[in-house]
């Protein structure tokens, strides 16, 4: 038949032409009317009304995984990054520290003595701080 | 010239309890919710004349019966014969068995209804095989979609009976860019589930 529908009549049927408001009612009807005179497109009609069930499916199966997937892969690299961040910071402070300084006598006060004891003490750790 | 489904009966009104929180459309219906089964009509029908429609019933038949299912469903709710609403399924059964049974009696084409219960099986067994394949084909493909595109087509289905228009406000779109963007997508979609028939 000449005027056989086209595939994006069929497809326009099952998507806009089963909506509850349907804008284009004479479209809808003239395109039932001629599926219903037509097995060649009754046939094409039934094919996509499956097809749209498939993508229907396939949309609303999983609505969030692929962003949930994606999204869990930006948080794995985030956490990477910032894990990776921290220790650099902190790697980068701990070198910009100065050593501990060793205790001198003209550093000490009777009220700090207890501090350069502590630094003394912690020379014993490290026997190079302090020496040059 | 613009078509606006609605149930065929005349419901009563929906029941009270505005304040109180919304309970899921299926338990309002189950209670007589008026409301709750235009809604629920709203969102399903559209599945289930597609079922029919693939099942080779001719589509201004399938939309009858998909109404009638509807129609039986709400009658048994008044009847107080469903204790359980599980939708689209149940509709979609109701609609079949309509369809059975009037291929029955001759008014209705029903491609399966000839066949014997082992092979209408085998039918069915063979159909959801394939059916799945072309499922992750589909998925696969709707993954290679832009952001935008994904965002729209699952804004789309994921609220049956929504239109374009409402979607379009939700997603920040004009109207025209959804159609579009759904034509597009649903074209890409539509190559890998190209009908594999059983």
């Amino acid at each position: 038949m000449s005027d056989c529908l086209t595939a994006s009549e069929l497809a326009w049927y099952v998507t806009d032409g089963l909506s509850p408001v349907v804008c284009d009612l004479e479209r809808a009807d003239r395109i039932e009317a001629h599926a219903a005179g037509c097995a060649d497109c009754a046939g094409a009609l039934a094919a996509e009304a499956r097809a749209e069930l498939v993508i229907d499916a396939a949309a609303t199966a999983e609505p969030l995984a692929l962003p949930r997937r994606r999204a869990a892969w930006l948080g794995a690299l985030a956490a990477v990054a910032g894990i990776v961040l921290v220790v650099f910071i902190g790697r980068a402070v701990a070198g910009d520290r100065p050593p501990p300084r060793t205790a001198t006598a003209a550093d000490s006060t009777p009220a700090d003595a207890g501090i350069g004891a502590l630094a003394v003490d912690g020379d014993i750790l490290d026997p190079d701080v302090g020496t040059n | 010239m613009t078509r606006t489904l609605t149930l065929p009966l005349r419901l009563a009104e929906a029941t009270d309890g505005a304040d109180a929180e919304p309970a899921p459309l299926e338990e309002r219906a189950l209670a007589g919710d008026a409301a709750a089964w235009e809604a629920l009509f709203r969102r399903y029908n559209r599945r289930v004349v597609l079922v029919l429609l693939a099942r080779g019933v001719r589509a201004d038949v399938a939309r009858d019966l998909a109404q009638e299912a509807w129609t039986r469903l709400i009658e048994k709710q008044r009847r107080d014969q469903l204790r359980l609403l599980r939708l689209p399924a149940l509709a979609i059964r109701q609609a079949l068995f309509l369809a059975a049974d009037r291929a029955r009696r001759g008014d209705v084409r029903y491609e399966h209804v000839a066949l014997s219960d082992d092979a209408a099986a085998l039918l069915d067994l063979e159909k959801q095989l394939a059916d799945r394949s072309r499922l992750a084909r589909a998925r696969a493909v709707l993954a290679t979609c832009s952001d935008s595109q994904q965002r729209v087509f699952r804004a789309i289905y994921a609220r049956p009976g929504a239109t374009a228009a409402e979607v379009a406000v939700e997603v920040g779109l004009s109207v025209q860019r959804v159609r579009q963007i759904m034509c597009e997508v649903r074209k890409k979609l539509r190559a890998v589930v190209e009908d594999v028939d059983v």
